[in-house]
């Protein structure tokens, strides 16, 4: 999970693996690491979640965290037009550091979707990019258990891929 | 680099622990306060990944070392990751940074916080 500081990523994180939510904001440092099995296609998958603290003055980041990682997630505070712009430089910085892995974008807070500084023309430029995007909410549970579910069948395809690959080399 | 000339200068006193941890992903030994880290049910000769998911993606290092700062895994509890690719194999040092980390994290948390009034009342944009 990565993006800029107080967008939700520990909040759709918690929500996701125990099914609560809270309010108050808390800080992350360093890294939680999350573990939840999910079923996919009638697979079991686990899912091990890094949810890293956010970008903001003081923190930077670390892209080599990602080493090892199958995919990420790219959060954004719908209601905070500059956290899509440190999104999108993250997700340039971590393509140079892991290269192209499967990663879905959410704008979350859509509960306060009045209060969004983000248009839906530029979501579906993002989307027009090539991006998955989810509106979510850790709040209301909008679009929560589809975004890690996405990701998972993003990696789950990549995975095949690449065995398909390998079974056609010579 | 022998891991093990730098374990003889840490002191077990120091909140620390190590693995060390087989090319095919088998733990060969632990030692050091393995207690503090709920590392003391590990089985010698079964795969590390399987009874620490939290290393998965991380081994082996094929010769990269690897450092991961305040990790919160166990309640409350932060540690340092520091994962040494060693001739006789991938080494994993484990160190408590609970207390520094706690007071970090209670100035942050006033920092963000102030932050997060200032983006409320300029009505959604931070400027950095």
């Amino acid at each position: 999970m990565i993006g800029a500081f107080s967008v939700g990523k520990t909040s759709l994180v918690k929500k996701f693996v125990t099914g609560f939510f809270s309010d108050r904001y808390q800080t992350t440092l360093g890294v939680v690491i999350e573990k939840k099995t999910v079923l996919i296609d009638g697979e079991e998958v686990d899912l091990i979640l890094w949810d890293l603290a956010g970008e903001d003055d003081y923190i930077t980041v670390k892209m080599s965290y990602l080493r090892g990682a199958s995919g990420y997630i790219s959060v954004v505070d719908g209601t905070r037009r500059d956290t899509l712009e440190t999104a999108l430089e993250l997700i340039r910085r971590a393509e140079q550091e892991v290269g192209d892995l499967p990663h879905v974008v959410l704008v979350n807070k859509v509960d306060l979707k009045d209060k969004w500084k983000i248009s839906e023309h530029e979501i579906q430029q993002l989307e027009y990019d090539g991006l998955i995007v989810l509106r979510t909410s850790a709040k209301t549970d909008q679009n929560v258990q589809e975004a890690f579910h996405a990701l998972a069948q993003e990696m789950l395809a990549r995975d095949v891929q690449k065995k398909d690959v390998l079974n056609e080399s010579p | 680099m022998k891991a093990r000339d730098l374990i003889q200068q840490l002191d077990p006193e120091d909140g620390l622990a190590w693995l060390r941890v087989a090319q095919d992903g088998r733990l060969l030994e632990s030692g050091g306060d393995l207690h503090r880290f709920a590392l003391d049910g590990l089985l010698a000769g079964q795969s590390v990944r399987e009874q620490l998911y939290y290393l998965e993606g991380l081994l082996p290092l094929e010769g990269v070392p690897v450092d991961i700062m305040e990790i919160n895994r166990l309640h409350e509890q932060y540690m340092n990751l520091y994962l040494l690719p060693c001739t006789d194999g991938d080494w994993v040092f484990f160190q408590d940074v609970t207390e520094p980390v706690r007071v970090k994290r209670l100035l942050h948390q006033s920092v963000n916080e102030i932050q997060r009034r200032q983006v409320r009342n300029s009505g959604g944009n931070m400027h950095q």
